[in-house]
């Protein structure tokens, strides 16, 4: 049984072979590649970070009240966006995995616009629509109410941009799970919410999670779309990637690389987080095709 | 073109392929390649082409060795069990692909497509991909490609092995009526014996990567090396015997449901269903008291399940109907077997 | 303007109760409330915004849209954009074909690695790889100093924008080579070599062409992603007008002068774009079905 397995892994995995030179030739010039447009501003980064030791780093993070509140304020928006992303792309998953309807492949494209409009634009719609001589412009300081240039706008401009994040990972899952095990549950009589919780959640647990990463990874990062809807009111509504831009436009470029390596901390963590995913639903997938 | 292959050795890390395989394929011949899965059919094929290279040995197409020529030029046609067509090219391109990377004109190409393509009769499918094509079609695209440089050796791996029941039937026969018009030399691999016996002129039964039998169908069927080549050609009855006097003698059942292994030992007598008598009173001495358990009575041939009285052993006869409409016997009802014909084996000693 | 909105949803509502009425086959439950609460939402987030931007911009007379794009300082972000995004798409189909073709094909050690960090530039904030870039290449940056003394500037010039365009757009060509590269059967290649193929010609004439749509849908995102990019521009440019300005910058440039109406009609073309290149990277994924399974 071991060795039928061991022949047929080496003669379905074997290509046939370019030759020495070439293998290392190609190698060298791909890793060069990577390495020069990943690696070097990777380390570039945590360099610029800590050249002045650890001390100056926390300083130059915890040290500034601007710099502390846009740690805060993208802490509190990203939670907000990916909470709405993820009932939009459970609900949206579900419709178009499991039902046949008309219009659900125009569903699907537009679902995908946001990925191709330019984050600026995102932004800019925004404007138009809450802005002083936008649609609603003035219904809203009639009532006094603030969502331009306010948290509102943030989050809103946010969850444009982030909106197929989630929807994107979960569609083919569902479609590779199949209906048959719910089915069966609304056959025993489970009621709509029980087959969702007990038979689907459980399905599609590691796509949510690996949607939510992506998204969330996003939200953190968004800098055109929050730019614009901003109003630039300096420690108000800066999130921490515009509040590295201001930083960066002063020359206080120490301050701005703190601030950056936290990020692209965050970055390296989310790379993480996916590889591992991506390598439970590479079981998961495997395990399901084993059993039926 | 004649092939040769000679002590040739493969190893797949731990896994022996090929021990020392020696084998003279004639011009013209229709050869199958029959055995197990990991019996090292496909390798030995692959070996032929130049797809693989041997650890040891010697390949030889007519007197010329070609161990070390690639693949590439060794002008061999090889049809892949699932076509490995090329799909971002039509039915024409892909039978032609073989032609143009040799640089022959593009009419000369034309014309030897338009040829082969009657061969395979899909005349008007040309400008298809492959993926508008049925199993079957794609199958017959690229035994055409295989054909189209008129290569010296035509290799095929399990062709027919993606294929559903009735395609697969119809696709073997015309493979066979193709050959005895084109008579290229043809080594295809099956682990169907029946596949094998309705195609090949000569079949060579492998095991453990090694050849335990070459010869023609009804000799290798009829005559079988060994209780291995016995066993994976057909159904077997398993009993325990002696040798009295020079002759085997059945003396019971076997408690061992099928030829062991590796063990030639001379007191397992092996019987094909077909040539075990049933009787209604013994017609002899020795004639084996059994228990019938089960009777499939549909089609020409009857199959019945007996059981040894007292143990559980179990023996299987083919009867035709007539025959088993003159016993009228039913289930539970007490019989007697007498072989017409057994066999058994042990080094360099077959009856 | 309200009115306008509650037509949307008039219309909207209409919409839905068709495609509920239409899918009564299914006995799995949910449809209504899925289906009606996804396009409620991707109406209030995405569509009735965008249809902002085209309304206010169907506000302005033909001649007064005309002038506003086809203005000096327009014509030449808008060539800018392109010429750079197109440039950067273009070197991303080239390295992203030999970094997917690497690691499909190649083993190495900490190949894993490599290919967990081919997406970092998707989960790095735009404005980190900004200021990265735009300090590596300074004069006494780690990469300038050796490219400043020898005549290549590369920071705040075109050259720069490219770059971290190319940066951006990274991952999209190797990701959408690298299944399909994987997808191709070993047999396929022993079939076009025992067919007399070359290693050279089983690679032009088999495993390019398979992998061609492919790379053009990945360049295609790539270059969507290059018209639209603000967030890493902004720093390694030196956004100077007729020069190094970029579409996205001058929207932005118009919105603080509040000149909403040259903003959206910038913005307009842009999006006329991003949907043409939605549409080109469907057409693909059509065209190449046909040779699917």
């Amino acid at each position: 049984m071991g060795n039928k397995t061991i022949i047929t892994a080496s003669l379905k995995k074997k290509r046939p072979e370019d030759s020495e030179w070439v293998r290392y030739l190609l190698t060298t010039m791909a890793l060069g590649v990577v390495f020069l447009i990943i690696g070097i501003p990777v380390f570039h980064v945590f360099f610029r970070a800590f050249e002045k030791g650890p001390m100056v780093y926390l300083d130059n993070l915890f040290g500034n009240p601007n710099t502390r509140h846009s740690i805060f304020l993208t802490l509190s928006i990203a939670p907000r966006v990916v909470f709405l992303s993820v009932v939009f792309g459970v609900s949206a998953a579900w419709a178009i995995a499991r039902f046949r309807f008309p219009g659900r492949t125009i569903l699907l494209t537009l679902m995908d616009l946001p990925l191709a409009v330019s984050p600026v634009v995102a932004g800019l719609v925004f404007v138009l629509i809450f802005g002083m001589q936008g649609w609603m412009g003035e219904w809203l300081s009639a009532n006094n109410m603030q969502i331009l240039f306010g948290t509102p706008s943030l989050v809103l401009a946010t969850c444009f941009v982030t909106l197929p994040y989630v929807v994107r990972e979960l569609i083919p899952v569902l479609e590779t799970y199949g209906e048959e095990e719910e089915l069966a549950a609304v056959s025993l009589g489970a009621n709509g919410w029980q087959m969702f919780w007990r038979i689907t959640m459980p399905n599609i647990r590691l796509a949510l999670v690996y949607g939510i990463i992506l998204c969330n990874a996003r939200a953190m990062g968004e800098f055109g779309a929050v730019y614009v809807v901003s109003g630039r009111i300096s420690g108000l509504n800066d999130t921490m990637p515009l509040r590295v831009e201001k930083l960066f436009q002063e020359y206080d470029m120490p301050a701005a690389f703190a601030l950056a390596s936290v990020l692209t901390f965050l970055a390296l963590v989310t790379l993480g987080v996916k590889t591992y995913l991506e390598k439970s639903m590479a079981h998961q997938k495997a395990d399901a095709g084993e059993s039926t | 073109m004649s092939i040769s292959v000679k002590n040739v050795s493969k190893k797949f890390g731990q896994f022996t392929a090929l021990d020392k395989v020696s084998l003279n394929i004639p011009d013209g011949d229709l050869v199958a390649l029959l055995g197990p899965s990991g019996s090292g059919k496909t390798t030995l094929l692959r070996i032929i082409a130049g797809l693989e290279n041997p650890d040891e040995g010697s390949v030889l197409h007519r007197d010329e060795e070609v161990t070390s020529k690639s693949a590439k030029d060794r002008n061999v046609g090889f049809v892949f069990q699932h076509y490995a067509l090329f799909r971002h090219l039509t039915v024409f391109d892909n039978i032609g692909f073989g032609l143009s990377v040799r640089g022959v004109p593009k009419e000369k190409i034309a014309s030897r497509v338009r040829e082969l393509l009657h061969l395979i009769r899909l005349e008007g499918l040309e400008k298809r991909y492959p993926s508008q094509l049925s199993g079957g079609q794609r199958q017959r695209v690229a035994l055409a490609r295989a054909l189209a440089a008129q290569p010296r050796v035509l290799l095929l791996d399990e062709p027919f092995g993606a294929l559903d029941a009735k395609v697969r039937l119809e696709l073997r026969e015309w493979l066979r009526r193709l050959h005895d018009e084109i008579h290229v030399t043809s080594i295809f691999v099956t682990h169907d014996q029946e596949e094998a016996f309705a195609v090949a002129d000569t079949v060579v039964v492998m095991r453990n990567g090694k050849i335990e039998q070459i010869g023609t169908p009804a000799d290798v069927f009829e005559n079988p090396a060994n209780a291995f080549v016995m066993d994976f050609l057909g159904q077997v009855n398993v009993f325990q015997g002696i040798i009295a006097d020079g002759l085997p003698k059945i003396t019971g059942f076997s408690s061992s449901k099928g030829p062991p292994e590796k063990d030639f030992c001379s007191n397992t007598i092996y019987v094909r269903p077909y040539e075990l008598e049933i009787e209604i009173m013994p017609s002899a001495s020795d004639s084996l008291p059994a228990k019938v358990l089960h009777v499939n009575p549909a089609g020409p041939v009857v199959r019945i399940h007996l059981q040894d009285l007292e143990s559980t052993s179990r023996v299987f006869v083919e009867v035709n109907f007539a025959k088993f409409k003159e016993l009228g016997i039913s289930t539970g009802q007490k019989v007697f077997i007498q072989p017409k014909r057994v066999r058994i084996f042990a080094p360099d000693y077959m009856i | 303007m309200m009115a306008k909105i509650e037509f949307g949803i008039r219309v909207q509502g209409v919409i839905l109760v068709a495609f509920i009425q239409s899918n009564k086959g299914s006995p799995l439950p949910g449809l209504s409330l899925s289906l009606g609460y996804s396009v409620t939402y991707l109406s209030l987030i995405v569509l009735i915004p965008l249809s902002a931007c085209f309304i206010k911009a169907g506000s302005l007379s033909p001649t007064e849209f005309w002038t506003i794009v086809w203005s000096e300082r327009t014509r030449a972000a808008y060539s800018l954009t392109f010429t750079t995004a197109f440039l950067a798409a273009l070197i991303n189909a080239a390295i992203g074909f030999l970094v997917a073709w690497v690691l499909v094909r190649y083993e190495f050690p900490f190949k894993r690695f490599v290919d967990a960090m081919i997406d970092l530039p998707l989960a790095l904030p735009t404005a980190v790889a900004g200021l990265v870039y735009s300090s590596l290449y300074v004069e006494s940056g780690w990469l300038g100093q050796f490219l400043v003394p020898l005549g290549i500037n590369a920071a705040y010039t075109k050259f720069a924008i490219v770059w971290v365009l190319v940066f951006t757009g990274f991952p999209f060509v190797v990701r959408t080579v690298q299944p399909v590269l994987e997808e191709i059967e070993p047999e396929v290649e022993e079939a076009a070599s025992i067919l007399g193929a070359s290693r050279l010609q089983v690679f032009t004439r088999i495993l390019l062409p398979t992998v061609f749509p492919a790379i053009l849908s990945g360049f295609a995102q790539a270059f969507a992603r290059g018209l639209g990019e603000y967030g890493s521009v902004i720093f390694v440019s030196s956004n100077i007008p007729y020069k190094t300005e970029l579409a996205p910058v001058l929207i932005v440039t118009r919105l603080e002068e509040m000149a909403f109406p040259e903003a959206t009609a910038i913005a307009t073309v842009l999006l006329a774009a991003s949907f043409g290149i939605l549409a080109f990277i469907n057409t693909i994924e059509i065209w190449s079905k046909r040779f699917g399974k």
